[in-house]
């Protein structure tokens, strides 16, 4: 399955059937379906709009913005989904650590899903990535990685 | 892709979901206060108010108007030959459907 984190807004594009009903289960997630995706059910209803100091998806933004795409208002509004706690947050308020190592000559993987907004081992907070989750191992390699 | 919601403005001063916005550009007159519409699209926001309720405003001011003028001149005519009652009269009922014409608004 694939996973796109594009600042923070999560994308999930299965390549079987089941796929998202299995992934559900083995981390107790709630993916749902929206557009031409799955994303989890509090990205569902994004706002296509913020106004500033009026919450964004619980967070007061920092900016008026409209778009219909909810990843660039939270770029703007320097926002990210924290898929543990369930919530969003300002990207500043994430200071968790990622294990994300680059591997040489290929992709770096984990057994974790990256909060945006963690920071790697050389403090480069992280805004998005590519990632592909291999349900043989429930390994999630990370293809691409963001900063800010 | 551009956005439109509702929107007021009180002394130039426009608010989305009662936030004030800053930087929004008024199309209409934007003195009295309104409700409209704003249409964002990305980080620009303009607002147009809705217009009709000033034409409602003006035509029932224009009204009142009128009917003082055609009360004046009823009493002037009276007094005189009378010559111009059948203007006067036609005078009133224009002014009627000039009242109605506020609620024939497109």
């Amino acid at each position: 399955m694939k996973i796109f984190c594009n600042h923070g807004y999560f994308k999930f594009l299965p390549t079987a059937i089941g796929e998202i009903a299995k992934f559900n289960s083995a981390y107790e997630t709630d993916l749902v379906a929206k557009d031409d995706f799955y994303t989890f059910t509090f990205l569902q209803a994004a706002p296509d709009y913020s106004v500033l100091t009026k919450p964004y998806l619980g967070v007061p933004a920092i900016k008026t913005y409209a778009d219909e795409r909810p990843w660039e208002i939270m770029r703007q509004n320097k926002t990210v989904f924290n898929h543990l706690l369930g919530i969003v947050q300002p990207i500043n308020a994430i200071t968790l650590r990622s294990d994300y190592v680059k591997n040489q000559p290929s992709y770096g993987s984990s057994k974790n899903l990256y909060v945006p907004g963690s920071f790697t081992s050389e403090w480069k907070q992280i805004t998005g990535y590519n990632c592909l989750f291999d349900f043989s191992n429930f390994n999630f390699y990370y293809t691409d990685i963001f900063y800010e | 892709m551009s956005k439109a919601v509702v929107a007021q403005c009180v002394a130039g001063v426009v608010s989305i979901d009662g936030a004030p916005v800053a930087n929004a550009v008024i199309q209409s007159k934007g003195v009295g206060s309104s409700t409209g519409f704003a249409i964002m699209d990305k980080d620009k926001v303009w607002y147009q108010g809705k217009t009709y309720e000033d034409l409602v405003a003006m035509i029932t001011s224009l009204n009142s108007m009128i009917t003082k003028i055609s009360t004046v001149l009823s009493s002037v005519d009276g007094a005189l030959s009378g010559s111009n009652a059948a203007t006067i009269a036609a005078l009133v009922v224009e002014n009627t459907t000039f009242l109605a014409s506020k609620d024939l608004l497109r």
